[in-house]
């Protein structure tokens, strides 16, 4: 087998060692405790060194010295900000699903056009960087087999790469699932080539220099060699390139994806944050051992492939293989990687966007589309990356075509600053400054690579166009760009206001602040009409995935309809769909399709809810006057929880914001199931009553009676209306609604009806004796007509006798017969209202009260027309007045008079009952309707008789009052309803 | 935090300001760039390993 034969074999058998890495992993074939290791995940992101690093490095160093380490150097120095940096970055792209770096900036700055130039923009930078690995792959081949680059091979390492990409990157219907196969086989990539490398180091240090004492003896015989690493340092681009290894750590597309998209678990950034650069100090160590070797052995091959010609010249066979293989891995990492990465990128802002606007997305199988657009962009990219190399013939050092694609993703610093630190920042801001930079990026870097390639550009170079060629490119290029990105980014940010949707997405970066911005309410009501509305975008089988998901995420029924819950579950469907094709594409789609309900339907409805559950579960201190008006918060939700009385306060779509203890004790609705309702939603008969009495137009509702579960409840209702509080300028952003105060009134209403049956029996008990003697006359007379009857013989007397003994016996019945009727009177307080025919009533009552001593004494003259009708109960009216003529006769003297009359005044009866008695003095005139309040001495009243009286006429709508006569006595003056005797 | 700005500042010290010259003078042994990145690893780790 020829050597090319050879190496190509050797490739692809190291390629099948990582598909079975890959496919291993996958299949679960590996220990999850090792796969999740953190160390894996540091390691992964051991992608960021490429070929650059396993052989440019050396040429690096052979140039400019000690400046190599830079390149790392700056990497670990972002990998210290880890918890402020970093951090921050993985919350956002995790909460919000975003895959890509395009995400991240079209997330923050909501542009049609954000995420086409970042994405854009990567692909022109990140292009030759693609093109450097196959260029390094097919060189080192040449520099091993003596011949020139084997572009065949180049062309089948491509094509090994792209499948290897399809099958374990893109093998997800989604891009936001995580790659678990694809973070081991990097993770095992970068192992191979840190082995490779210190191998290939300890050959330098034993094989040419025999031990670190022949290094030694080197050096001191070389002392040049050591000056010549560190006089660059202090003359060439070093902070320059600290800067662009800074900003590349975590911005190049490949490193965004392996930090951010492909980490498993927040908690290994910790390990990774010292591991990440741990490793990469190890890769470089024997950089200057194999610089110095090269010099010593006088290897006759570029600096940029001493690695390779110092194994060809002193290793083993199987040394060199190992250390192509070790570049192979290089290579091969970085292009999967970012080719995944930049077909998400593509996908997202470029293809998806062309789509939705021309309304040619699949109504089918919508993933099926996605994953193999993905599959066909990979393709693609790894081809414009071919034909970039075959095009360009680069004849630049590694290192050079690297830090373009560096100085590029810088250009993304200060929008990740405004991103992580200044609100205020806008998507004009961004734009204009990238723009901006990317325009010094160009015409500094990448128009004199092109034109020194060959290709017929325009060999303007802005650098010497300023007249600055004296100075080193990498740093002009750099301060340039930056300035000038920097000051576009400031000023076009100052000279806009930030929009609602970049306000909202700034606050993503702050908990805090996010807090305060509660989800916003749909127009959709129910699951099913999301369901239509998103099918309508995405099409029935994705739209009803989607949403089965979402709820599943969010952990909601599938019939959930509370307004909290949709605004959550459309917030949740966005940030999926992010995940599915970009933050961009899911806002149009959410925003187009999921409208939200106007600001009069969402009100601050939920902000209330939510200020408060963040607030209560914060770990952030108060400090201040926030500290303060928190204290005072929680003293009036106290209040409010700690009321005896029902509070229940609505929105003006009838969603239930407060509902405190004591409304849930008399609702028998715990609070949890009742905030964030609506009153519909409540169960019967609360839905009811209060639905209409918020609707009704009465601001006081008394004595309302209703059943709840079996029992009767009487309620007092009280609202009050809540109109935009708080809001500047009212109405949108104030809050508004209604407050519904329930007044519980069983306990005192079942206490009353005991007091009234009390009354009730002590009437009965005074009139015993009077009762005892009505009866006794009569059957005093039975008595004798009886012993007549005995003796008696004639028919015609017989039948005399009888007839009286019937009569007096019905005398009897009917005091029995009153008694029983008083005592069982309105004991029942549901007892049905009906037309009581008034002047029968006052008969009744008057014959019941003449049957105490008292009352034989004083005539009872009732004056009431004949047809005069009340809407009562006939039981309590009779106790209403048995009581008030009881209570006359108390007052009145032998001889005196009480009279009853009445007359229709309108919808009322009016009736005066008056006597002559002694009148009340006037200064208690006010307080005789109190219960116990008597002016008899002690044990000869209880004090109820009024107040029962008071309480009835009350309960049946009407009113009662005294006042003394001008000329003698007092009168009571009724109101009651009146009501036509039926016909 | 207070840790995470200090170490920063400690690192920005060593390798992004005029100190720079002090280790590069040439006078120290040729490995003296990694012992300095070595230190802010370590000093990294433990910081991640306390708190934050």
């Amino acid at each position: 087998m020829s050597e090319i034969g050879t190496l190509y074999a050797v490739g692809v058998a190291y390629l099948a060692v990582l598909f079975f890495v890959a496919y291993a992993t996958d299949n679960r074939w590996l220990p999850d405790a090792l796969v999740r290791h953190p160390m894996v995940y540091a390691l992964a992101l051991g992608v960021y060194a490429t070929s650059w690093t396993y052989y440019g490095s050396v040429g690096f160093a052979q140039i400019q010295g000690y400046n190599f380490l830079t390149i790392y150097i700056g990497v670990t120095l972002a990998f210290v900000l880890a918890p402020v940096m970093l951090a921050p970055l993985l919350r956002l792209v995790r909460e919000h699903q975003l895959t890509s770096i395009a995400d991240l900036f079209a997330f923050r700055y909501p542009s049609p056009w954000t995420g086409t130039v970042v994405t854009l923009f990567m692909l022109v930078g990140v292009l030759p960087y693609i093109a450097l690995q196959i260029k390094a792959v097919a060189e080192s081949v040449a520099v091993i087999t003596q011949e020139a680059p084997p572009h065949l091979l180049a062309l089948g390492f491509c094509a090994t790469l792209t499948l290897f990409a399809i099958l374990f990157g893109a093998r997800h219907i989604t891009p936001r699932e995580k790659h678990e196969g694809l973070v081991v086989a990097i993770a095992f990539e970068s192992a191979v080539k840190l082995l490779a490398l210190l191998g290939v180091g300890a050959l330098a240090l034993f094989g040419v220099f025999g031990g670190p004492n022949g290094l030694g003896h080197w050096l001191t015989e070389h002392p040049s060699a050591i000056h010549a690493l560190y006089a660059p340092v202090r003359e060439g681009p070093w902070f320059t390139c600290i800067l662009l290894a800074f900003a590349a750590g975590f911005l190049l597309p490949r490193q965004f994806h392996m930090l951010f998209v492909e980490n498993m678990d927040p908690r290994a950034l910790k390990t990774a944050a010292w591991a990440f650069p741990a490793f990469l100090l190890l890769l470089n160590l024997p950089i200057p051992l194999i610089l110095w070797a090269g010099h010593a052995a006088d290897i006759d091959t570029p600096a940029d492939y001493y690695v390779l010609g110092l194994v060809a010249d002193h290793g083993s066979r199987w040394l060199m293989l190992a250390t192509f293989v070790g570049g192979v891995s290089a290579a091969s990492a970085m292009m999967i990687v970012t080719t995944l990465a930049l077909a998400g990128m593509c996908l997202n802002h470029l293809i998806l966007p062309a789509h939705f606007q021309q309304q040619t997305l699949p109504r089918e199988n919508l993933y099926g589309w996605l994953l193999w657009g993905r599959r066909t962009l990979i393709v693609v990219i790894i081809g414009m990356g071919y034909g970039f190399y075959r095009l360009l013939e680069v004849h630049h050092g590694l290192v050079q075509i690297g830090l373009i694609s560096f100085v590029a993703v810088t250009q993304f610093l200060p929008g990740l600053a405004g991103l992580l630190l200044w609100p205020r920042a806008t998507r004009t801001g961004f734009l204009a400054g990238l723009i901006g930079g990317i325009g010094v990026w160009a015409t500094s870097l990448i128009l004199p690579l092109l034109y020194q390639s060959g290709l017929p550009v325009s060999d303007f170079n802005l650098q010497h166009w300023l007249g600055a060629s004296s100075q080193d490119r990498w740093t002009f290029a750099t301060f340039w760009s930056l300035s000038i990105n920097g000051a576009l980014f400031v000023a076009g940010s100052l000279l806009t206001r930030p929009t609602e949707r970049e306000q909202a997405a700034a606050a993503a970066m702050r908990p805090r602040d996010a807090a305060e911005a509660p989800p916003t309410v749909p127009e959709a009501r129910s699951i099913v009409e999301f369901e239509e509305r998103l099918a309508q975008a995405l099409g029935p089988q994705t739209a009803n995935m989607e949403l089965v998901r979402a709820l599943a995420d969010l952990g909601l029924a599938p019939n959930a309809s509370r307004p909290e819950e949709l605004g959550r579950l459309r917030e949740r469907l966005e940030r999926n769909l992010s995940g599915l094709v970009g933050p961009a594409l899911s806002r149009m789609i959410v925003d187009n399709r999921l409208q939200v309900a106007p600001p009069a339907r969402r009100a601050l409805a939920d902000s209330l809810r939510f200020v408060e559950a963040r607030l209560a579960h914060s770990n952030v201190r108060l400090q201040g006057l926030a500290a303060e008006l928190d204290t005072l918060r929680r003293y009036h939700r106290e209040v409010l929880e700690e009321l005896p009385l029902g509070v229940c306060s609505l929105t003006p779509e009838g969603e239930v914001l407060i509902w405190n203890t004591a409304m849930a004790r008399i609702s028998g609705i715990a609070g949890s199931r009742a905030i964030g309702r609506t009153l519909a939603d409540l169960d019967p008969p609360w839905q009811g009553v209060l639905a209409a009495f918020t609707e009704g137009d009465d601001n006081h509702l008394y004595k309302l009676q209703f059943g709840v579960r079996g029992h009767d409840r009487w309620i007092n209702l009280h609202k009050a209306a809540i109109e935009s509080l708080g809001g500047e300028g009212g109405g949108a952003s104030g809050i508004e609604g209604t407050v519904v105060l329930v007044e519980d009134l069983t306990e005192l209403h079942v206490l009353e009806s005991e007091v009234t049956h009390n009354d009730r029996l002590a009437s009965i008990g005074r009139l015993a004796a009077g009762v005892a003697h009505e009866i006794g006359n009569p059957l005093t007379g039975i008595a004798s007509l009886a012993q007549n009857l005995r003796f008696e013989t004639d028919a015609s007397e017989q039948d005399a006798c009888v007839r009286q003994i019937l009569v007096q016996t019905r005398r009897i019945s009917d005091i029995v017969q009153s008694l029983i009727t008083f005592a069982h009177a309105g004991n029942d307080p549901s007892a049905t209202r009906e037309a009581v025919r008034l002047r029968e009533c006052v008969d009744e009552a008057i014959h019941l009260v003449q049957l105490g001593r008292e009352g034989r004494g004083v005539a009872c003259e009732n004056r009431v027309p004949s047809d005069i009708n009340v809407h009562a109960n006939a039981q309590r009216m009779l106790q209403v007045f048995v009581n008030l003529l009881s209570n006359a006769i108390q007052a009145s003297s032998e001889g005196d008079r009480i009279t009853v009359e009445a007359r229709h005044d309108g919808d009322t009866v009016e009736i005066n009952v008056d006597d002559e008695g002694r009148g009340i003095p006037s200064e208690l005139i006010e307080r005789i309707f109190e219960p116990f309040f008597t002016t008899k001495p002690a044990g000869q009243g209880t004090g109820l008789g009024l107040s029962v009286v008071y309480s009835i006429v009350d309960e049946h709508g009407g009113s009662v009052s005294a006042a003394n006569r001008p000329e003698r006595g007092t009168r009571f003056t009724l109101r009651l309803p009146a009501e036509a005797m039926p016909a | 935090m207070d840790k995470i700005v200090i170490l920063f500042l400690f690192g920005t010290l060593m390798f992004a300001s005029p100190w720079v010259h002090w280790w590069a003078s040439g006078s120290l042994p040729w490995y003296t760039p990694y012992l300095l990145w070595a230190l802010l690893i370590v000093l990294i780790a433990l910081v991640q390993r306390r708190d934050v």
